[in-house]
């Protein structure tokens, strides 16, 4: 940032609207969709089940009377997991972190299903809660919240000593501390946690939904396919990749917004382009 | 005010003290400086005082009541500021009285006034990566000043800053002790800025004891004049290095043997 400045002759203060589209990700990001979706279009076999411009014209239909109602039932349960694996999940992190008991309790546990293929409990979930809310919710729960225990409890215990010490030097007690120091200094970590565990959750859902095939957007899909409704099929896909990049985006939003409040002017100005 | 008697801390299983048989007495007012070769013990003394560290044996008074942990009458100034990112210099500054439960509006008041004492007060919102290593120390000095401390504890806290801003720090640290009167326990490695800033040198060895004191008799503010062109500062130098010198042989022929 200050060797911009520093180059002689460069207008950095006021680039223009051109210069700050230049700079900006969005024409490079529409050029290689294009490209993308024009050799599909153009070079696309029977291999490739359906074509761009066969999906945009599904998608009017598709959307409001398919895509968006199975939304709403996977959207349920995932809120509903995602919630409790948040709720739960952090508060727990940040306590085995700074309860030894707790840790050496409950670290174990943590790191083994942390790395278990968790998915595989479905049908065992699907045995034990039915096929309904109560399942989805369970599986959400179970894929999402050891990302986000694991990545809090690693981030508190990657909080800087010195700044601990000095919360003590200033009498701050075991509460103060965590409030004060703990939570912001592993941040960066719990939102991590947040992330994986989104996309971990999202996973399991999906699964579920298709393993059951009665509700949501896992369903959708299989039942698209059973009926050979490609195109369809297609718009359930990319409508699923699209809300997964705006939650992840909002995420990320949340994140640097919390994380680094010294830099909120300059990201603003980064992420509008045209604002004045 | 400060009262140290036979302070005594050996780290985890090792067979050599940090600190042996420790004694130190401050008075109302008085600015006391450790100095010695770095092991010697003199920040281990601090964190003791400041009660961030336990000690093995020994006893500390502050304003003759046993202080073995954090308390309200003391504040402390680090070596490597300590400050919160993600806090702002104000918030920062505001931090002890947070966690005294003083009043947002109140606290906010009394970080103001501290950070204009440091001459801060254009860099109230600034974010300590906003901010040089000169004045995110003042920012550390202002909250450790805000809490109005009884004794104040200042670890090499100019040990980390440029030559330049070292000396203008040192100024505005003897201003500011003189206009409020504070007692300071400072560790430094300098001597020179022992001398220029203490009314007594304790010179410390290893392991861990006081190998001599000093009172510095150079009349105040000595940012007046050239205090070093005096002949006591000359002289106070020459002993405290003479000592120190002794010192740092004995570790060399023990890490040579």
């Amino acid at each position: 940032m200050a060797v911009d400045a520093a180059v002689v002759g460069r207008p950095t203060e006021n680039p223009g609207q051109l210069g700050r589209w230049m700079h900006s990700p969005w024409p490079y990001r529409a050029l290689s969709l294009t490209i993308l979706l024009g050799c599909w279009q153009l070079f696309g076999n029977r291999f490739s089940t359906s074509f761009p411009l066969d999906i945009a014209r599904a998608l009017p239909h598709s959307l409001p009377h398919d895509v968006v109602p199975a939304f709403g039932d996977t959207l349920k349960g995932f809120g509903a997991g995602y919630a409790v694996s948040m709720l739960v999940g952090i508060p727990l992190g940040l306590l085995m972190a700074r309860s030894r008991v707790v840790e050496l309790a409950l670290e174990p546990y943590v790191a083994a299903l942390y790395a278990t293929p968790r998915l595989a409990l479905i049908p065992l979930l699907i045995l034990w809660l039915g096929i309904n809310f109560n399942m989805r919710f369970a599986v959400v729960v179970m894929s999402g919240i050891f990302p986000i225990i694991l990545n809090t409890y690693l981030g508190a215990k990657e909080v800087d000593h010195n700044l601990l010490d000095a919360g003590r030097a200033f009498n701050a007690n075991a509460l103060q501390s965590l409030r004060t120091i703990v939570v912001p200094g592993s941040l960066p970590y719990i939102f991590a946690g947040l992330r994986l565990g989104m996309a971990r959750a999202f996973i399991g859902i999906i699964v579920a939904e298709i393993e059951t095939s009665v509700l949501g957007i896992g369903n959708l899909i299989s039942s698209d396919v059973r009926s050979l409704q490609f195109a369809d099929m297609w718009v359930a896909i990319i409508s699923l990749g699209v809300f997964s990049i705006i939650f992840t985006t909002l995420l990320k939003m949340l994140e640097r917004w919390s994380t680094i409040p010294w830099e909120r002017k300059k990201w603003r100005a980064s992420f509008w382009p045209l604002r004045p | 005010m400060l009262e140290i008697n036979h302070l005594q801390k050996y780290y985890g299983n090792a067979e050599v003290p940090a600190l042996s048989d420790f004694n130190l007495s401050v008075e109302n007012g008085e600015f006391v400086t450790l100095i010695g070769p770095s092991g010697c013990g003199k920040t281990t003394a601090l964190r003791i005082v400041t009660g961030l560290l336990d000690r093995t044996a020994g006893e500390v008074f502050v304003d003759g009541k046993p202080s073995n942990a954090p308390s309200k009458d003391k504040a402390i100034v680090f070596q490597l500021f300590n400050l919160f990112p993600w806090r702002t210099a104000l918030e920062n500054v505001a931090y002890g009285l947070e966690v005294q439960r003083v009043p947002k509006k109140q606290r906010r008041a009394v970080a103001k006034e501290y950070l204009n004492l440091v001459g801060l007060s254009d860099r109230l919102h600034h974010y300590p990566s906003q901010l040089s290593g000169g004045q995110n120390q003042r920012v550390g000095l202002a909250r450790a000043l805000a809490v109005e401390p009884k004794l104040l504890l200042m670890d090499e806290p100019f040990g980390s800053l440029d030559a330049l801003t070292r000396e203008h720090l040192q100024e505005m640290v003897q201003k500011i002790c003189a206009e409020k009167s504070l007692t300071v326990l400072f560790v430094t490695h300098s001597v020179d800025e022992a001398i220029y800033l203490s009314d007594r040198i304790v010179v410390m060895g290893t392991p861990g004891r006081v190998v001599g004191e000093f009172n510095v008799g150079l009349p105040r503010p000595r940012h007046e004049y050239d205090w070093r062109a005096e002949v006591e500062y000359t002289e106070i130098r020459g002993a405290i290095w003479k000592l120190l010198r002794a010192e740092l042989d004995d570790i060399e022929t023990l890490t040579a043997a």
